[in-house]
C-alpha cells in the first residue's frame, strides 16, 4: 500500500511519519508511532476511550483521517504528565479512586483536561457535560467526578 | 485496505475543480464523524476523499439581513455562537447538545446535511428554522431551500461535481423566536427517536404571522408540518390553535417501527414536541395558557 509521509507534532514534539492515507488517527498513533495511551474501543465515536486534544480541542482520535492532522498539533495522555511528573488530572485520579480497570481513563483524563484548561472552576454539572463522550463501565463516574473536581480546584 | 487518494485544496475553486473532474467517487470529508466511522466499521473505503477543513468554509456572520453559515462550521462552533443563540436559537439548541464534547468539535453542519439523516439533530433545527443552502460547482452556484434539499435517507439533490459551502438563515426578528426538542433514548450521547423544531413570529396583537414546524424521524426524509403550519398562520396563537396544529402535524407524518422506536411511539411523542416547541417559540413557557 501506498504510504505518505504526514508530519504534525504530537506532545510537542514535531514529526513526521510514512503511513497510507486511508487510516484514522488512533491507528496512526498506537501502530505507526507506538502511542498507545488512547485506547482502541469502539472506532465510532461513541466510547471516547480514543480521546485526544487536536489543536487544544477533544476529538475522537478513531474518527479523524490521519493525514487531516498534517501540520496541526495532537496531545495524547502521554504528552500531559510523566510518571515522575503528573498533571494534578493523573494525582487526583489515583488519589481519588477515579480509575478500576483504567481502559477509559486515557480519555476521560483528555476531555476533562479539555474542560479545565477553559473552565478551572466547573460545577458537577459542567464536569458531567464534558465527559458524557466518555464511557466508563467500572466507575459509576462518581470517583471520577470526584477526581476532576478535586483536581480543578488543585489547579486553582 | 485499498489505497485512498486524498486531496486537501486550499481554495474552494481547486476543491470545485477536483469536484467536477472525479464526481461522486470523491466522497467529502467534512467531520468525518460519519464518513470516517464508515470507513473503520464497514469498510466503506472510498476510491477518494477531499478534505474541505483547508477551504476557510468556517464562519458566522450576519450579511445584507441574512445569517450566512460556513458549511464547514461544527457543532461546537455553532453551539457557542452568540449571534445564533440570539437569531436562530433552535439551532444552537441542537448543535449544543448533539452527541459529544468530542464528536461536536469534528461534526459539521455542512456534514450534518450532506448525510442526511431523517433523524440529524441539526438537520431538523435548520429546516425548521427555514434555511436554504448553496450549492457550488466550477460552472456556478445554486441556492437550494432546505424544504426541497431532502429525497430520502442520506440522500439530497446535490449534484456529483456540487460542493455544499454555505447555509443562509433569516435571522428571527421582533416578537419572534425559534425552538428545538428531542427524544432520544437517553438524556444525552443518543440518536433523536424523534425531534422537532418551531420558529413562531407574533403580531402586537398575539396572531401567528409567520410560523415553519419541521419534524425529525417521523418519515423518509426530514419533514416540515405544512399543513399544520396553514392551520396557524394568520390566525391567534392560543393553547387551543397550538393543539390542533399539533394533531395536523402528526396526520403529516408517516414513521416506522425501528430499533430505536415504534410507529406508534413517535406519533404520541411528535404531537408533544410541535407543541412544545411551538410555545417555546411563540414566547410561552410550558405549561402557560
Amino acid at each position: 500500500m501506498l504510504k505518505h509521509e504526514i508530519s504534525f507534532k504530537l506532545n510537542g514534539k514535531s514529526i513526521k511519519v510514512e503511513a497510507p492515507f486511508g487510516i484514522n488517527l488512533l491507528t496512526l498513533l498506537r501502530e505507526y508511532l507506538d502511542v498507545t495511551g488512547p485506547k482502541f474501543g469502539c472506532e465510532q465515536g461513541n466510547c471516547g476511550a480514543c480521546t485526544v486534544l487536536l489543536d487544544g480541542e477533544p476529538v475522537n482520535a478513531c474518527l479523524v483521517l490521519a493525514p487531516t492532522v498534517d501540520g496541526r498539533q495532537v496531545v495524547t495522555i502521554e504528552g500531559i504528565g510523566t510518571p515522575e511528573k503528573p498533571h494534578p488530572l493523573q494525582t487526583a485520579i489515583t488519589e481519588h479512586y477515579g480509575a478500576q480497570c483504567g481502559f477509559c481513563t486515557p480519555g476521560m483524563i483528555i476531555s476533562a483536561k479539555a474542560l479545565l484548561d477553559r473552565n478551572p472552576n466547573p460545577t458537577r454539572e459542567e464536569v458531567a457535560e464534558a465527559i458524557v463522550g466518555n464511557v466508563c463501565r467500572c466507575t459509576g463516574y462518581n470517583k471520577i467526578f470526584e477526581s476532576i473536581l478535586a483536581a480543578a480546584e488543585q489547579m486553582r | 485496505m485499498k489505497d485512498v487518494q486524498y486531496f486537501a485544496p486550499a481554495t474552494l475553486k481547486e476543491a470545485l475543480q477536483l469536484k467536477g473532474k472525479h464526481g461522486s467517487s470523491l466522497k467529502v470529508l467534512a467531520g468525518g464523524t460519519d464518513l470516517v466511522r464508515d470507513m473503520n466499521l464497514e469498510f466503506k473505503i472510498p476510491e477518494g476523499v477531499l478534505w474541505v477543513g483547508k477551504l476557510g468554509l468556517e464562519y458566522i456572520r450576519q450579511e445584507d439581513g441574512l445569517i450566512h453559515i460556513g458549511a464547514a462550521t461544527r457543532m461546537q462552533t455553532a453551539g457557542a455562537s452568540k449571534l445564533l443563540q440570539q437569531k436562530a436559537t433552535a439551532l444552537t439548541q441542537a448543535a449544543a447538545k448533539m452527541a459529544s464534547p468530542p464528536v461536536r468539535s469534528l461534526a459539521t453542519l455542512g456534514g450534518n446535511l450532506c448525510t442526511a439523516s431523517p433523524a440529524g439533530d441539526t438537520v431538523c433545527a435548520m429546516l425548521g428554522l427555514g434555511a436554504s443552502v448553496v450549492l457550488a460547482s466550477s460552472r456556478g452556484r445554486r441556492t437550494v431551500p432546505l424544504a426541497e434539499f431532502f429525497t430520502g435517507p442520506g440522500k439530497t439533490v446535490i449534484q456529483p461535481g456540487e460542493l455544499l459551502t454555505e447555509i443562509v438563515i433569516a435571522p428571527t426578528g421582533r416578537n419572534e423566536g425559534s425552538a428545538y426538542a428531542k427524544i432520544g433514548r437517553r438524556a444525552a450521547l443518543t440518536l433523536a427517536v424523534v425531534n422537532a423544531t418551531s420558529r413562531v413570529r407574533l403580531d402586537a396583537k398575539g396572531n401567528c404571522e409567520e410560523v415553519v414546524i419541521a419534524m425529525g424521524a417521523v418519515a423518509p426524509r426530514p419533514l416540515r408540518a405544512v399543513k399544520a403550519e396553514k392551520l396557524l398562520r394568520g390566525k391567534p396563537f392560543t393553547a387551543e390553535a397550538i393543539a390542533r396544529a399539533a394533531e395536523m402535524a402528526v396526520s403529516e407524518t408517516r414513521p416506522i417501527d425501528d430499533v430505536h422506536g415504534t410507529a406508534w411511539y413517535r406519533r404520541k411523542t411528535i404531537k408533544v414536541l410541535v407543541e412544545r416547541t411551538l410555545r417555546q417559540a411563540g414566547g410561552q413557557s410550558e405549561g402557560a395558557k
